[in-house]
Order: C-alpha cells, then sequence, then structure tokens
C-alpha cells in the first residue's frame, strides 16, 4: 500500500498541471476545473491499481474530470435552470476568460470554439495524446478528431491572428 | 503563424495555470470515495442477508403450523383412541372367564399390558378417553401413544388392524382365536 501511495504521489506531481490545463480549456472556469481536476485525482488514487495500468492515467484523469462535470450539470440541471454544457462562454461563472492566469484573448478564443473541438485541442496540446489516443478517451473515430482538430486551429488562426496578417502570410 | 506557432502560443499562455492541491487532501478524498463506493456493496449484503433470513423463516415450520400439527395429532389420538374402545370391546366380550366349550372360550384371562400403564401417555399428547364406556368392561382403558404398535403376547397389533377388528366382528373374532392360541 506504500509503494502504491509513493507511485501515486510522484503521478500526481507529475501530471497535475496538464490535467488541470486540459479541463479548464473544456470547461472554461478555473476554479471548477480544480475541483473537477481534484475529485478526478482522488477517484484515481481510490482505484489506482487499476488506473496505474492504463496506458494513459492523466487521460483517465481528464476524462474522469469531464465525466464528473457532466453528472454535475445534470444534477443541476434537475433543480435550476442552466445553460448547455458547451456554451461555457455564456456560463456566469466563467472568469477565466478576463481575470485568470491565462491570455485572455486566447482564452475567449477557445472559449469560442464548440466543446468537441475544444476537447480535442486540449487532449491534443497539454496531454500529447495522438490521434489514436485522443479519439479512445473522446470515444469518437481517430478521423474525426483530426477533423475537430483542423476546425479548431482554423478558428484560433480566425480570431487570434488580425486578418491583414492572414493576407500578408498568404 | 502556421498550426506550430498557433499551438505554441495557446500552450505557453497555460504556464501560468498550477494546481495547489496538496497530495495528502487528495489522498484523503480517496478515502471518503472508497467509503462512498462501500455503501452499494453494504446494503447489497444487507438485503442478501435480510432476504435469506425472511426465506429461513417462512421454510420454518412456526407457531401456527405447530399449532396445525398438533391439533392433527390430536385429532388422529382421538380416533385410534375410540378404535381401541370398540376393539377393548370385542376383546372383553371374547376374553371373558368361560369354560372350554361356552362360545370356543378360554379358561385363561387375558391380560392387557397396554391397559393402564401411569406414565404411558407422552406428555403433551391431548389423548382423551371416549366417553362412551363400554357396556361389559370393568376397567378403566388408557390407550399408549397412537403411533406405538401394540403388543400383546407377542402379537404385534398395529392402528390399521385395529381399526378393521374395530368395524367387523368377524374379523374381531378370527383375531380373539389367534389371541387364544397365542396365549395358550
Amino acid at each position: 500500500v506504500g509503494a502504491q501511495r509513493l507511485d501515486f504521489a510522484e503521478f500526481y506531481r507529475g501530471a497535475r498541471d496538464e490535467c488541470l490545463r486540459t479541463v479548464l480549456v473544456s470547461v472554461g472556469d478555473q476554479d471548477t476545473a480544480q475541483e473537477l481536476v481534484d475529485e478526478a485525482f482522488a477517484r484515481a488514487c481510490a482505484s489506482w491499481r487499476k488506473v496505474s495500468r492504463h496506458p494513459a492515467p492523466a487521460a483517465w484523469v481528464v476524462r474522469t474530470a469531464l465525466n464528473v462535470n457532466i453528472s454535475r450539470w445534470r444534477r443541476r440541471r434537475r433543480e435550476v435552470s442552466v445553460p448547455d454544457l458547451g456554451t461555457v462562454k455564456d456560463l456566469p461563472t466563467a472568469p477565466g476568460a478576463t481575470d485568470g492566469p491565462v491570455d485572455p484573448r486566447i482564452m475567449a478564443a477557445l472559449l469560442q470554439l464548440p466543446a468537441r473541438q475544444r476537447q480535442v485541442i486540449a487532449l491534443r496540446l497539454f496531454l500529447d495524446l495522438d490521434t489514436g489516443r485522443t479519439a479512445e478517451v473522446l470515444g469518437v473515430a481517430p478521423s474525426m478528431v483530426k477533423a475537430h482538430l483542423a476546425r479548431a486551429l482554423a478558428a484560433l488562426r480566425d480570431h487570434l491572428v488580425p486578418t491583414h496578417e492572414q493576407e500578408r502570410s498568404s | 503563424m502556421n498550426d506550430h506557432d498557433l499551438i505554441t502560443a495557446v500552450r505557453d499562455s497555460f504556464t501560468d495555470v498550477h494546481s495547489h492541491t496538496p497530495v495528502e487532501r487528495i489522498v484523503t478524498r480517496s478515502r471518503a470515495v472508497r467509503a462512498r463506493r462501500r455503501i452499494p456493496a453494504l446494503a447489497a449484503a444487507l438485503a442478501g442477508t435480510a432476504a435469506a433470513v425472511v426465506a429461513v423463516t417462512s421454510l420454518l415450520p412456526g407457531p401456527q403450523a405447530g399449532g396445525g400439527l398438533t391439533a392433527a395429532h390430536s385429532l388422529r389420538a382421538r380416533l385410534l383412541a375410540a378404535i381401541d374402545a370398540a376393539r377393548g370391546d370385542v376383546l372383553s366380550a371374547q376374553g371373558r372367564p368361560s369354560g372350554p366349550g361356552q362360545h370356543g372360550g378360554s379358561d385363561q384371562t387375558l391380560t392387557f399390558p397396554w391397559y393402564p400403564r401411569p406414565g404411558q401417555h407422552p406428555p403433551g399428547s391431548r389423548v382423551r378417553l371416549p366417553r362412551r364406556r363400554p357396556a361389559h368392561s370393568s376397567t378403566t382403558r388408557h390407550p399408549g401413544h397412537p403411533s406405538q404398535p401394540r403388543a400383546i403376547s407377542g402379537m404385534t397389533v398395529l392402528p390399521a388392524m385395529a381399526r378393521r377388528s374395530g368395524r367387523s366382528t368377524l374379523a374381531a373374532g378370527v383375531r380373539s382365536c389367534m389371541l387364544q392360541v397365542a396365549c395358550r
């Protein structure tokens, strides 16, 4: 048990920042992302014997955090009227776009992407997952991952790069 | 700006995002997660135990079933006691001291070892004597437990035989002759 605890602590110290960034891109709120990541890491610690054998434990944590977010959204939807999970830019608790450690321009551009494209960007950029693993985590086809990534990068370029620079580069 | 520069810019913008939750808090929270997971298992185990207890309780005979058995036992005992009484009438009539040639009787006195024998009633049995006393009977008869076969001088009288002898006088006569032969 002690060896497992040390193993998990080492994994946690190495993957917590990447997992937090990935979940932050998906949910758009740093506090919510921190809460989700903590819950996901706690579940990973509770099932560390199984999670440690996973080919990508960090991806398992991110997937678990996103599932927890979906479960919370479903619970809250029964109590009060909440907006759709994908429209994080309309959430009132999305201060990450303005007063977080992330560049507000980039955060706003990311939050304007559809939820699936944000997840693809996060998994590919922050967890360095390949197309196959990303498709496995998201439960979609690899070709769909490639399509989402291409559309997301095109949308980000439209938001971040000024039009005259795009014309100059083209 | 190509794709590589764009990806680098997005990635660099998140370099200041760090998680500050200590691992001890995560481990403590994992214990709560484990406890939450145990609740359904414990509930399932409790439900299984309760179901097993209910099943065993319903299958085993309870007080009501025991009362029914006692009532059936009492009814059977009453019936057999009545049959014994009827058989006793016949035997006492056939075993009256009489000389040779008188109704084929015998000088020997027939003794009935199962009649009255103190303490022969099984505890809890509700065997009652029939109200109608035999006309020629001079002794009080206490039949034994009806489930026990009666032994009369080396002869076993089963309840079924007793029933037959009680019903048919002819059969009782034959049986009486057999008893006399045995006594000799």
